[in-house]
């Protein structure tokens, strides 16, 4: 719209010109975007540069906030509850989405056509798991996984076999919901690429002589491959950030064995009130986050770059 | 080409089972819920469980209802999700018009797009401490105007990011023929931009609804007993005494049904949001 400067309103001849000018007056558009503007920045702005301040006090359950410099962030160097989280975030983050990336690859080959085909019952009833309530999610699992009277127990016939309570299964129990709900998102991202690959394309590689595994290489693999890239990089960053899944699941448990960087974080700012120090938290994981997404945006692109 | 072999047979048996098996492992949790909270309570405690109610009963819909504070808990979700979103909707669309169709000096546009981007991104945990202080100081806490303040703010990058494209995807020309018959800005934008964009106002006044609606993080901390949404409800009834299955099954139920039922009336903007515009 604004390709049309504002000089040229004289002389455009037919148009007249108090309509063109009414048009380009900046200033309504900059009062379209306050009310948007004023929100995010009060609400969401504001609090993040009020969090990198926090993290640099002593922010306690008394309310007073007092500069103390770096000590949180070294604090946070030998706090090994701060390090077991991060681990189990981790473990969380690369099987999570590890086998939610082979089995939604797997499936979308096999299926991609069919999917397509009777399309929208079945990729309705995918959606479904990825916008239930997390909550709603986490819970009818943990009572599906209970060892008593669970469905879970009931289906291998094994009455008793604790899942969610036993440290060494929690967090596998907590990576197979999570599977679970996001394969689905993986995919159906992952079978729409594969589908938009022109018929045409692989007839014509197929009538040049190319094989199934060469067809593959050289024309559905680098089709689909940076739907995937991309696909991986929401699921991580929304794996990091997952906190309703692992607390009404296993409520972090037990001991500390599914708690998470999130799970962590809430526990230091509103169990023990500790608000300063889960600032820092809160502020070194965002970065880890923003750190991670760039160098993993400069990689897709070199891998993208590779495979042409 | 389409000769039956034995290996295309197998194929398609192959695929055919595994379109059962993720059609069984999908719908397993909801098969729960409706068989769960229809059972009685000594039929729920039976091993091997059963998958079909002996004797259906709808005792814990009248349970979780005669306590008043069930109709508390969903009618706090509901507003909160209906205000916000309409108010994430209003402050969006000009938003979104504004960016797409406007060049701001110094590009300031595509650094606020990239913000708008940005921001999407924005872990809850990262801005949760202030926003509690700032509840506290103005006296919100525990109310169920600060969850729409919050979800309202927390969802508009969203929603600018949806509708943004559909704006840009307007043929110039609409606009400029709109401003010759004597519209503004306002009245262009209302008259005749906006009809165009209900699709993606619909996409994303879809997904304001579903994430306020099963938002949880937030609740938990803002609230603590006359704000407190349903998530907050399920979750209690796990208590140290064990779960409350038919409880956890009916609320479970009624609070999943909408989302169904907007996901199966929607399910084309929701699934091409999801996939394209790669939602989350």
């Amino acid at each position: 719209m604004s390709e049309i400067p504002l000089r040229s309103t004289g002389g455009g001849g037919l148009a007249g010109p108090p309509p063109a000018r009414r048009r380009l007056d900046p200033t309504a558009y900059f009062w379209l975007l306050v009310p948007a503007l004023a929100v995010t920045a009060g609400f969401t702005l504001f609090p993040l540069v009020r969090t990198l301040y926090l993290s640099f006090t002593n922010l306690g359950i008394s309310g007073q906030a007092d500069w103390i410099g770096a000590d949180n962030y070294l604090r946070m160097i030998s706090d090994g509850l701060f390090w077991q989280s991060v681990g189990v975030s981790a473990v969380f983050l690369v099987v999570g989405v590890l086998a939610e990336l082979v089995i939604a690859w797997v499936l979308a080959l096999l299926l991609a056509e069919r999917v397509s085909r009777w399309s929208n019952a079945l990729r309705t009833l995918f959606t479904i798991p990825m916008l239930l309530c997390p909550v709603v999610i986490g819970i009818t699992w943990r009572v599906l996984f209970n060892p008593q009277f669970g469905w879970i127990n009931g289906i291998l016939n094994q009455p008793g076999l604790d899942w969610v309570g036993d440290p060494s299964k929690s967090l596998w129990v907590l990576i197979a919901v999570d599977v679970w709900q996001w394969t689905p998102f993986l995919f159906l991202m992952i079978s729409s690429a594969l589908v938009a690959i022109p018929t045409e394309v692989k007839e014509a590689a197929r009538l040049d002589g190319a094989g199934g595994l060469r067809i593959f290489r050289f024309i559905t693999w680098p089709l689909v491959l940076p739907v995937t890239l991309v696909a991986v990089l929401l699921r991580s960053i929304d794996s990091t950030k997952t906190f309703e899944l692992p607390f009404t699941l296993t409520a972090g448990g037990p001991g500390n064995t599914t708690t998470t960087v999130a799970i962590y974080m809430y526990r230091r700012a509103f169990s023990e009130f500790d608000q300063g120090y889960a600032s820092a938290l809160a502020v070194t994981i965002t970065i880890a986050l923003v750190v991670f997404a760039m160098i993993y945006l400069r990689i897709v692109k070199r891998v993208e770059g590779a495979v042409g | 080409m389409s000769r039956i072999t034995p290996s295309r047979v197998l194929m398609t048996i192959l695929r055919g089972v595994i379109v059962i098996v993720m059609l069984f492992v999908t719908l397993l949790p909801l098969a729960f819920m409706v068989a769960t909270a229809f059972k009685t309570n000594s039929e729920i405690l039976v091993f091997p469980p059963t998958l079909w109610p002996a004797s259906p009963t709808l005792q814990h819909f009248i349970d979780i209802f005669s306590s008043d504070g069930t109709w508390t808990f969903f009618r706090n979700s509901l507003i909160a999700t209906i205000v916000s979103t309409l108010l994430t909707i209003c402050f969006a669309i000009p938003a979104a018009y504004a960016l797409a169709s406007h060049r701001f000096p110094g590009d300031a546009g595509r650094a606020i797009g990239l913000g708008v981007l940005m921001l999407r991104f924005l872990p809850p945990f990262a801005i949760v401490v202030p926003l509690f202080i700032m509840l506290r100081g103005f006296g919100m806490l525990d109310s169920v105007g600060a969850l729409i303040l919050v979800y309202t703010a927390f969802h508009l990058p969203l929603a600018i990011w949806i509708i943004q494209p559909a704006v840009a995807q307007i043929p110039k020309e609409i606009g400029e023929a709109a401003a010759v018959d004597g519209n503004g800005v306002v009245g262009t934008l209302w008259r005749v931009i906006l009809p165009l964009l209900r699709p993606s106002v619909a996409t994303a006044a879809a997904f304001c609804t579903i994430f306020s609606w099963n938002e949880f993080f937030f609740a938990l901390v803002f609230t603590s007993t006359r704000a407190r949404t349903y998530p907050i409800l399920i979750n209690s009834y796990v208590s140290d005494s064990g779960p409350d299955w038919g409880a956890i099954a009916a609320t479970s139920l009624l609070a999943v049904l909408p989302i169904i039922v907007l996901v199966v009336v929607l399910q084309r903007q929701l699934v091409g949001g999801l996939t394209a515009g790669a939602i989350r």
